[in-house]
C-alpha cells in the first residue's frame, strides 16, 4: 500500500504527552498542511516518521514497510527542519554533493538553478548563512532530492515575502511537473491555505482534523450582523467562536446554515482556514 | 547502496587529518639522520614506537566518529545499523591500512640504521616481545606477528574512542558529570589510596600480573595472548557501542 | 483574485478564464493556460486549478486536445454571455435593488442612475 501510514503513535516526554494515539495516512502525491500551535506536536510527529526519535508505542509504515531503522524506507523520505544536521564547517556545495550521494535521484541541475534563482551562495559555510538563507538552503535541497515523501518543517522561517512567494511557486511547479507527497508544517496558515490539498490539525498531541481543505472549509461558515440578530440566528448551532466590534458581531459556526432561515441584515460568509484553525485550537 | 555511501562519507572525514598525521611522522623520522649525524662514537640511540602515535590517533578518530556523523546520517536517511556497520568497516580499513604503512616506516627506519652500529630502530612490539625473536630478529614471523598485533591494537583503540563518545552522547547531564569526575577520581585517587592503605599494594600487583598475562609476557612472551585479548576487548566494546547507538536520538 | 472572496477558489478560476474568453484574450480554438501555469500563478493547489477548468469542460466552454492541453470551444463566448445574462438578475440586479432599498432610493432614482451608467 503506497503512502506513509502512522499507526497509534504515542510519545511522552516525562509528564508531557507529546503524541497521543496519533494515526493518519499521508497519501501519494498530495500536498498536506500540518497545522498546530506551538508545542502541539507537529515536529515530534515528523521526527518520529523520519526516525530521528523513537515512539513509545505505535509504528510507521512507508509504502507498506516498517520505517524504523529501515534504509530503504527512509531513503524515500527527506525532511528539512529548523535544526541544522550538517557538520560544523561544511559548505553548502559539499552538503549538496553528499545529499546527491545518499539520494541517487537527486537533480543537480535543478538544484543549481534554484540556488541561482534564490541567490544562494553555495560556497558559503552552512553555519554562516542567515536564518532566511539557512531555510532556503534546506528547502532547495529538499525539493531537489526527488524523494517521494518530502517534509517541510517551517520551510519559510526567516524568508522575506519575495522568497516565500518563490518557494510556493517552486513547490507547485515541481509538484505539477512530477507529483510527490509534500507535508508542510507551518504557522503561516493564510499563505499556505491555497497551496495545500489536505489539512491535518494537531492539538495537544491529538489529531483533531484530517480531511481535504475543501471539505474542512465546508464544515463551517461565518454569520455577521448586529449583535442581537446574530445571537438569535446562532441559537442551537455549534459556535466555535465569536468576534465583537461595538454592536456588530461575527460568529463562527460549525456546520452549515440555511440562509433562508435567517432574518434580513445577516450576512453569511465563508469560513477561512486560519479563522477555523484559531477557533478550533483555542483553549 | 547506503553502506557504500556511508563509508565513503566517513573516509572523506579523514581527508585532512590523516595526511597531516603522516606529515608529522615523516618530519619526526627525518630527525633521525639529522640527530644521528651529531652523535659521537660512544653515544647510542634507540628510536621507534611510531605505532603508539597511530594508536592514539585512531583513538581520537574513534572519539570523533559519532556525534556529527550520526546527525548527518539521520538527515540523509541512513539507519543507525548501517551507520554502525560502516564504522566497523572504517575501523578495519584504517587499522589495516595504517598498520601496513607503519610496517613500511619500520622497514625504512631499519634500513637507514642498518649500517650504523649505535642506533637501533625498533617498534614497541619488538621491544616487548624481544625474547621471542632472539634467534632470528627481523624475521618474517616477527613482521607478520607485529603487523597483526598493531592492527588489533589500532582496532581496539578506535573502538574504545567510539564507545566513549557514544556513552557520553547517551548520558544525561548528571551522568556525564558522574563519569567525568568519578572515573578519574577512582582511578587516580581512590584506587591508589585504597590499595596503599587497605590492601597493601596487592591490587596494583595483581593488576600488573594480569596485564603481563594478557599480553602474553608471562607465558613465554607469546603475543597471541595479547591478540586474543584485543579481539575480546574489541568485541565487547563493539557490542556495548551498538547497544548504545541503536537507541540514540537526535538532540539539539 | 483573492482568498477572502466569498466563492470557492475553483469557481473564481473558472470565471477568470470565462472573462478572458469574453474579452478576447483567449480566442476560440486557442489554448488556455495549463493547470500548472494557473496553480503557480495564483499559488493554489493544482487539484483546485483542475477543478475550475473541469467546471468549464462540463459546460463545454473548453475542451481537451489530447497531448496538447485545454482549448476554447467554438461558440464559447456566446454561451458564456447567455449563461451570464440568465444569472445577471440573481448576481447583480437583486443585490443592487436590495442595497438601493437599504439606502432608501426610489425605483425612479435607481433608474436614473442606471441611465447615467449607460451614458458614460
Amino acid at each position: 500500500m503506497k503512502g506513509i501510514e502512522v499507526r497509534s503513535l504515542d510519545k511522552n516526554y516525562g509528564d508531557v504527552r507529546a503524541l497521543r494515539n496519533v494515526s493518519l495516512t499521508f497519501e501519494e502525491n498530495k500536498i498536506y498542511g500540518l497545522l498546530g500551535r506551538n508545542g502541539a506536536g507537529k515536529t515530534t510527529l515528523l521526527n518520529t516518521i523520519t526516525g530521528r526519535i523513537f515512539p513509545d508505542s505505535g509504528d510507521v509504515l512507508v509504502d507498506g514497510e516498517a520505517a524504523l531503522e529501515n534504509d530503504k524506507a527512509q531513503q524515500k523520505t527527506f525532511m528539512m527542519s529548523e535544526k541544522n544536521f550538517y557538520p560544523e564547517g561544511m559548505k553548502v556545495k559539499d552538503a549538496i554533493k553528499w545529499t546527491r550521494e545518499f539520494y541517487p535521484g537527486f537533480d543537480e541541475e535543478y538544484c543549481r538553478n534554484l540556488a541561482e534563482k534564490f541567490g544562494l551562495n553555495t560556497k558559503k559555510k552552512i553555519k554562516s548563512l542567515s536564518t532566511g538563507y539557512g531555510s532556503i538552503f534546506k528547502l532547495i535541497l529538499t525539493l531537489s532530492t526527488n524523494a517521494p515523501y518530502l517534509f517541510f518543517d517551517e520551510p519559510v522561517l526567516g524568508l522575506d515575502a519575495n522568497h516565500r512567494d518563490m518557494f510556493y511557486r517552486a513547490l507547485l511547479e515541481k509538484y505539477s511537473d512530477k507529483p510527490f507527497t509534500a507535508v508542510i508544517s507551518t504557522h503561516l496558515i493564510e499563505e499556505v491555505a491555497g497551496v495545500i490539498e489536505e489539512v491535518v490539525i494537531i492539538k495537544k498531541g491529538e489529531i483533531i482534523r484530517n480531511q481535504s481543505a475543501e471539505e474542512l472549509l465546508a464544515t463551517g461558515c461565518t454569520v455577521s450582523g448586529t449583535a442581537a440578530a446574530v445571537d438569535s440566528a446562532i441559537q442551537g448551532k455549534t459556535v466555535l467562536g465569536v468576534d465583537s466590534l461595538g454592536g456588530l458581531k461575527t460568529a463562527y459556526l460549525a456546520g452549515e446554515i440555511d440562509s433562508s432561515t435567517l432574518p434580513a441584515g445577516i450576512e453569511i460568509g465563508k469560513m477561512d482556514l486560519q479563522k477555523l484553525f484559531i477557533h478550533l485550537t483555542n483553549e | 547502496m547506503n553502506i557504500k555511501s556511508a563509508l565513503k562519507y566517513q573516509i572523506a572525514d579523514g581527508r585532512v587529518s590523516i595526511p597531516v598525521f603522516y606529515l608529522v611522522i615523516f618530519c619526526l623520522m627525518a630527525l633521525i639522520p639529522i640527530s644521528s649525524s651529531g652523535m659521537g662514537p660512544e653515544d647510542s640511540m634507540s628510536i621507534g614506537g611510531f605505532e603508539i602515535a597511530t594508536i592514539i590517533f585512531l583513538f581520537v578518530v574513534g572519539l570523533n566518529s559519532f556525534r556529527e556523523t550520526f546527525r548527518m546520517m539521520i538527515q540523509n536517511g541512513v539507519s543507525r545499523k548501517t551507520m554502525f556497520v560502516s564504522f566497523l568497516l572504517l575501523t578495519l580499513v584504517l587499522s589495516v591500512g595504517m598498520s601496513c604503512i607503519n610496517e613500511v616506516l619500520l622497514w625504512i627506519g631499519k634500513a637507514f640504521t642498518a649500517g650504523k652500529g649505535n642506533i637501533t630502530f625498533q617498534s614497541v612490539f619488538e621491544q616487548m616481545y624481544a625474547p621471542r625473536y632472539m634467534g632470528n630478529p627481523d624475521s618474517i614471523q616477527m613482521i607478520a606477528e607485529g603487523l597483526l598485533f598493531t592492527i588489533l591494537a589500532c582496532a581496539v583503540a578506535m573502538m574504545l574512542g567510539y564507545f566513549i563518545t557514544i556513552m557520553y552522547y547517551r548520558l544525561n547531564k548528571v551522568g556525564k558529570i558522574a563519569v567525568s569526575v568519578g572515573v578519574p577520581a577512582i582511578l587516580i585517587i581512590g584506587l591508589p589510596i585504597f590499595d596503599a592503605v587497605v590492601t597493601g599494594g596487592m591490587i596494583y600487583r595483581a593488576l600488573g600480573q594480569l596485564t603481563l598475562f594478557i599480553m602474553g609476557i608471562l607465558n613465554g612472551y607469546n603475543p597471541y595472548y595479547a591478540m586474543v585479548s584485543a579481539l575480546i576487548a574489541f568485541a565487547v566494546l563493539a557490542g556495548l557501542s551498538w547497544m548504545l547507538a541503536r537507541r540514540a536520538v537526535v538532540k539539539d | 483574485m483573492n482568498l477572502q472572496d466569498e466563492r470557492p477558489i475553483f469557481v473564481q478560476i473558472a470565471e477568470y478564464i470565462e472573462d478572458g474568453i469574453l474579452s478576447g484574450a483567449f480566442p476560440e480554438d486557442t489554448q488556455i493556460p495549463s493547470t500548472t501555469e494557473i496553480s503557480v500563478w495564483y499559488k493554489i493547489n493544482p487539484a483546485t486549478a483542475l477543478k475550475g477548468i473541469n467546471l468549464l469542460v462540463d459546460e463545454n466552454i473548453v475542451y481537451k486536445k489530447r497531448g496538447l492541453g485545454m482549448f476554447v470551444s467554438t461558440g464559447a463566448a456566446e454561451s458564456i454571455r447567455r449563461k451570464r445574462k440568465k444569472d445577471f438578475f440573481d448576481n447583480y440586479i437583486d443585490k443592487v435593488v436590495t442595497e438601493a432599498k437599504k439606502l432608501g432610493l426610489t425605483q425612479e432614482e435607481l433608474a436614473a442612475m442606471i441611465e447615467r451608467g449607460y451614458d458614460r
